[in-house]
């Protein structure tokens, strides 16, 4: 298994420990990661707002480099996977644009043929390494724990894009019950962390962030566990803010990347998965594996 | 939120693109396709929050033809893109992407936008990316960047100048045929 690894602006920039810990356990799972050398934004569905063209050419781009490496984009951000199957479709459809597309590429020396596939690290764990196989490489818990999943809005929506995407709740969670712990039922469950929402209105974000915060503490799960780089963001690093914002007192729930987590499971040291950089107390995870 | 300065011209591409967005918006989302059913604002995340928030009455104002109302509105910046109602809308509609046609007419138009919408064509056209790279704080409150960390450098476009042409030719004239 090789792909070219895509991580993503959010990824790249600032969640140096979402990184770290994909960097460091799917080469242990035989999932070979290539750099896609040259790439750019992936052209975020979002930002098809400032100039359709420019999101649409970036994608095409993004997958042109891949198709000259002979791999399948892998990338960990629902943003990134759906702007790439978004515009892959389209561009399946639409000469005009593709040849629009590939005259811009060309100066470049790129070309788009859609060869190239980009497949989530969700997908890519679930159906290419499977769970009876990550059974293998990870100890057992000290206790079972209670984790509240969180698989991000785009993981599953729209159903019509991907026949599969509603499968992926439970594949997320099935993921989750490899190391021993169990995944609440939660009222927000399937609400937006609020990421996007940010872009015009802070207040509005933090208060639908707040809300499914809240909704995993009253469940008294052990944590939040999530896999878009994008809801990490908002749902990790952004507390602060919103108890600034809405005065809330209770959002001290931890928030664990899904590959921080199966490090740790597969007893990687806690440095090498950047959980020191995780701004939510995630310390009660630390020692789950150990002895 | 920021005005628009840019004085593009558009190309014929960029024309059809806004002219099938608005005969979109007026036509096929005439009042007798959306039956004001009531599911979107009752699975929007939004709407739950925030007062004034309401994708059907959203639907409702565009199909009455109220655009430029909603182009100015802050409304139309509030969604979360959770695609929850595209996803339940029983008629197919997408209010989702009704509020992505008008974001997108408004931007053109130059009416009041968050500068986030800038930002990524800034950071584009600089780096590749929407955001470079920063150094981040750790529990100890020191700093570290991707190399401190081990962490691959960034490359981004090999030829940033040839690039940035590319990018700066769609923003100018779109991509010629």
């Amino acid at each position: 298994m090789k792909y070219a690894f895509y991580p993503g602006c959010t990824l790249q920039s600032e969640l140096y420990g979402c990184e770290l810990s994909i960097r460091e356990t799917l080469p242990r799972l035989g999932v070979e990661l290539i750099e896609l050398a040259g790439a750019s934004c992936c052209g975020y569905q979002t930002y098809s707002v400032s100039s359709p063209l420019i999101h649409k050419y970036l994608v095409a781009r993004n997958l042109a480099l891949a198709e000259q490496l002979g791999l399948d984009i892998l990338t960990p951000c629902n943003g990134c996977h759906y702007a790439f199957n978004q515009v892959k479709s389209e561009l399946e459809k639409d000469n005009k644009l593709s040849a629009s597309i590939d005259e811009a590429l060309s100066k470049e020396g790129l070309r788009y043929e859609g060869k190239a596939k980009a497949r989530h690290l969700l997908d890519v764990l679930y159906d290419d390494v499977t769970v009876d196989e990550l059974s293998k490489k990870i100890r057992n818990p000290q206790k079972r724990i209670s984790l509240a999943s969180h698989i991000g809005c785009l993981g599953f929506r729209p159903e019509r894009l991907n026949k599969s995407n509603i499968e992926n709740l439970e594949k997320f969670d099935d993921l989750i019950h490899v190391f021993g712990a169990e995944t609440v039922n939660y009222e927000a469950r399937l609400d937006c962390c609020g990421y996007i929402a940010s872009l015009g209105n802070e207040d509005n974000a933090n208060s639908i962030a707040e809300k499914k915060l809240n909704s995993v503490k009253s469940q008294n799960a052990d944590g939040l566990i999530v896999i878009c780089p994008l809801c990490f963001k908002m749902l990790d690093r952004r507390p602060l803010s919103i108890k600034e914002s809405m005065e809330s007192k209770v959002i001290d729930v931890p928030v664990i990347y899904y590959t921080q987590l199966l490090g740790l499971a597969m007893g990687l040291p806690a440095n090498k998965l950047g959980l020191d950089l995780n701004k939510s107390k995630i310390e009660a995870f630390l020692p789950l594996f150990k002895g | 939120m920021n005005k628009s300065t840019s004085t593009s011209e558009m190309d014929e591409r960029e024309v059809e693109f806004i002219a099938f967005m608005l005969q979109r918006s007026i036509s096929e989302m005439a009042t007798e396709v959306c039956d004001q059913c009531g599911v979107c604002p009752s699975v929007c995340p939004v709407s739950r929050h925030m007062d004034g928030f309401n994708p059907r009455l959203l639907v409702a104002k565009v199909s009455l033809g109220k655009i430029e109302e909603l182009l100015r509105s802050k409304e139309i910046w509030t969604c979360t893109s959770c695609l929850k109602c595209k996803e339940r809308c029983p008629e197919d509609i997408s209010p989702f992407d009704v509020i992505l046609i008008l974001r997108n007419l408004a931007y053109r138009a130059g009416y009041n936008y968050p500068e986030a919408y800038d930002d990524f064509i800034t950071g584009v056209r600089e780096t590749g990316f929407i955001s470079a790279s920063q150094s981040i704080r750790m529990h100890d409150g020191s700093k570290v960047n991707r190399e401190d960390l081990g962490l691959p450098t960034v490359s981004g476009p090999q030829d940033m100048t040839v690039f940035r042409d590319i990018i700066d030719g769609i923003i100018k004239a779109g991509i010629r045929k």
